[in-house]
């Protein structure tokens, strides 16, 4: 083990690592839908944590307030405005095929594991304090340089990839008006009334 | 990563509980006892000179009575529930400052090994979005309870409550948005050193934002006149209904920490925060304080000023002002600081 | 390239991703529930997240971070869209298991 346990960061890591994976087994293991949401949201507040260890504290209150506190709560919502009831056993345990596609993807998921275990790309210099700076392009000396987790993820967003922001608030606008035209009541037509 | 920075960050938590806790207990008995001044009677005095140990009597009360779990309540989340609603409210108290940096007396800072300590357990890039990010989780304490609690008028006001919640999530935000703007920061030691000269309520952007969090403030603590989901009246107690002893007590304390806490950002985010007149700050950090705590404190009593002024909203009012009246005008207001940050600074 | 983010190799945090991953493609296969499956392919979606956050603090390049942000935007869009679609097929044929949706079936 290469991690020094004396520093709260490994430890931090690995207390939150735990949590994420115990979280994410009990997700697809749980009978009962709402237990599964639950625990879909520890999981997701632990994966937060490992963010904040990380020093990506930007993402971390991201992932808090979009994923665990707006997807989850629909989630939620849903789960219980359907009264979903538990489900049975699995049955596909009896069917060969998919018995047969399960080991496939174990076998499959294997390699990418040892792939991600023996990573070992050439070590550079340590990487930059967290800073970002960005040239205007006329060749003038003028730019702007920001230093901090939030600032820089705020400027790179502003002034490299423009264009996605902008095509991602159109594709939330797009989503919102189709939620809601999919998930209407239909108007019974009565022409008696 | 030495220890004596573990030991000051463990002794600011401690004493930051501590202190919230007992607040937060003595801010119940300051409710009963404000709205028993305005309705013309006393409030409890029987409990110690002055009821001043009435928190204390309400604590053993909570926590001697028999805990009843109903007979078909999901087990798992009718415990969690009340926890949640707790944890968040006291996890907000991570990032509020107190003061500036104070200089520890010689004592101390001979045996931690330095002396600058913040008033403040963590300070991280995102200030105000741990905020956010916080009642978005709260949220979680509200739905886990009624739906665990397997009784209608539960379910009815903790869906009710959710999704009063999570609507007024959105002006609480955007009218942050534009205190954000003018003060440049998301820090909030930032934002409050932003309003040396001028308090952002006296600006124009400010003020329109001062509005419209007030609003949301009242709407997102569950407080009259946005308290439909747990009116007595209306639906038994809402989605706490069944809930008794220490997990009522529970959720007693964590609606009382989440108005501390928004009487605490209000001050911080228009109000001036910590700062004192003519620099004097500086100096006496004291002072500082003080007035933080006065402002707070004038706040916390509005919260209850407001309970028993005005009437309930209806819900599907209460609904039309959070989506088609605050939110077209936190917007409009996002636009006007902008425009006074470019033009007026 | 910094292999050791906040006294972490960078491998830790790529195993993390995998079996995370790997769990959510299990639960996309096992589960019937609509609702479970969608949650696995949030969890999916989560550990590209992760991987990316690494790679970002590891290359010293903020846009790893952005992007991330940008999944974040769309993961919320498709929830949105995604549990709407349940609801619709809820309230027709009164359930969410998936493998009871076959009207299509030859």
């Amino acid at each position: 083990m290469e991690l020094e346990l004396s520093n709260p960061q490994p430890l931090l890591f690995l207390i939150f690592a735990g949590v994420c994976l115990g979280s994410s087994l009990s997700v697809i293991l749980q009978k009962n839908p709402v237990i599964s949401a639950v625990s879909l949201v520890l999981s997701f507040f632990a994966l937060a944590g490992i963010y904040a260890v990380m020093n990506a504290i930007f993402i971390a209150t991201m992932q808090v307030l979009v994923y665990t506190g707006a997807i989850m709560v629909l989630v939620i919502f849903v789960i219980m405005l359907l009264s979903l009831r538990e489900e049975t056993n699995l049955e596909i345990w009896r069917n060969p095929v998919k018995q047969v596609g399960i080991v496939f993807l174990v076998v499959l998921y294997g390699f990418l594991l040892m792939a991600a275990v023996n990573y070992n790309p050439e070590i550079g210099n340590g990487a930059p304090v967290e800073s970002y700076s960005f040239m205007i392009q006329e060749g003038q000396n003028k730019g702007i340089e920001v230093t901090g987790n939030t600032a820089s993820v705020g400027a790179s967003t502003f002034l490299d990839y423009l264009l996605p922001f902008e095509l991602v608030s159109i594709l939330l606008t797009a989503a919102v008006i189709g939620a809601v035209v999919i998930a209407k009541r239909e108007k019974l037509n009565n022409p008696n009334t | 990563m030495d220890l004596n920075l573990i030991l000051v960050w463990a002794v600011k938590s401690g004493l930051l509980f501590f202190v919230i806790i007992t607040a937060c207990a003595y801010y119940t008995l300051a409710e009963r006892v404000v709205s028993a001044f305005i309705q013309d009677r006393r409030g409890p005095n029987r409990a110690g000179p002055l009821g001043l140990f009435q928190p204390l009597a309400d604590g053993i009360k909570f926590l001697t009575k028999e805990e009843v779990f109903p007979s078909q309540v999901n087990k798992i989340t009718y415990l969690i529930a009340p926890a949640i609603s707790v944890s968040c409210a006291i996890m907000a108290w991570a990032i509020i400052p107190f003061g500036g940096r104070i200089q520890l007396p010689e004592i101390l800072a001979s045996l931690v090994g330095f002396s600058d300590v913040d008033l403040q357990v963590a300070n991280p890039d995102t200030g105000i979005l741990f905020l956010l990010a916080i009642s978005s989780l709260s949220v979680y304490g509200v739905i886990l309870a009624g739906w665990s609690s397997n009784n209608k008028y539960s379910l009815m006001g903790s869906i009710r409550a959710t999704a009063q919640m999570i609507s007024y999530e959105l002006p609480l935000g955007l009218s942050l948005t534009a205190i954000v703007l003018m003060a440049g920061s998301l820090k909030l030691t930032d934002i409050n050193n932003a309003q040396k000269d001028l308090w952002f309520v006296f600006t124009l952007p400010g003020f329109m934002a001062f509005l419209i969090f007030s609003v949301a403030m009242f709407a997102e603590t569950n407080r009259l006149p946005f308290d439909l989901a747990e009116a007595e009246s209306e639906l038994v107690v809402g989605f706490h209904t069944e809930y008794g002893a220490f997990k009522f007590a529970l959720f007693f304390i964590a609606e009382y920490m989440n108005m501390i806490t928004m009487s605490t950002v209000v001050t911080l985010l228009f109000f001036g925060g910590y700062n004192v007149p003519f620099g004097l700050g500086n100096d006496f950090h004291a002072l500082g304080i003080a007035f933080f705590l006065l402002k707070v404190v004038f706040f916390a009593f509005s919260f209850m000023w407001v309970r028993w002024t005005l009437p309930r909203f209806r819900y599907d009012m209460l609904m039309n002002i959070g989506w088609k009246k605050l939110i077209p005008w936190a917007l409009g207001n996002i636009v006007l600081a902008a425009t006074y940050v470019v033009y007026w600074k | 390239m910094n292999t050791i983010i906040s006294g972490v190799p960078l491998t830790y945090y790529l195993t993390l991703a995998v079996i995370m991953f790997a769990t959510g493609v299990l639960g996309v296969l096992l589960r019937r529930n609509a609702v479970v499956i969608f949650m696995s392919v949030e969890l999916m979606l989560n550990s590209v997240n992760l991987v990316f956050i690494s790679f970002s603090k590891a290359m010293g390049n903020i846009g790893g971070e952005v992007i991330v942000f940008f999944v974040m935007a769309i993961a919320a869009a498709e929830a949105a869209v995604g549990l709407a679609i349940v609801i619709a097929i809820h309230r027709h044929k009164k359930t969410v298991f998936v493998d009871e949706i076959n009207l299509l079936k030859w």
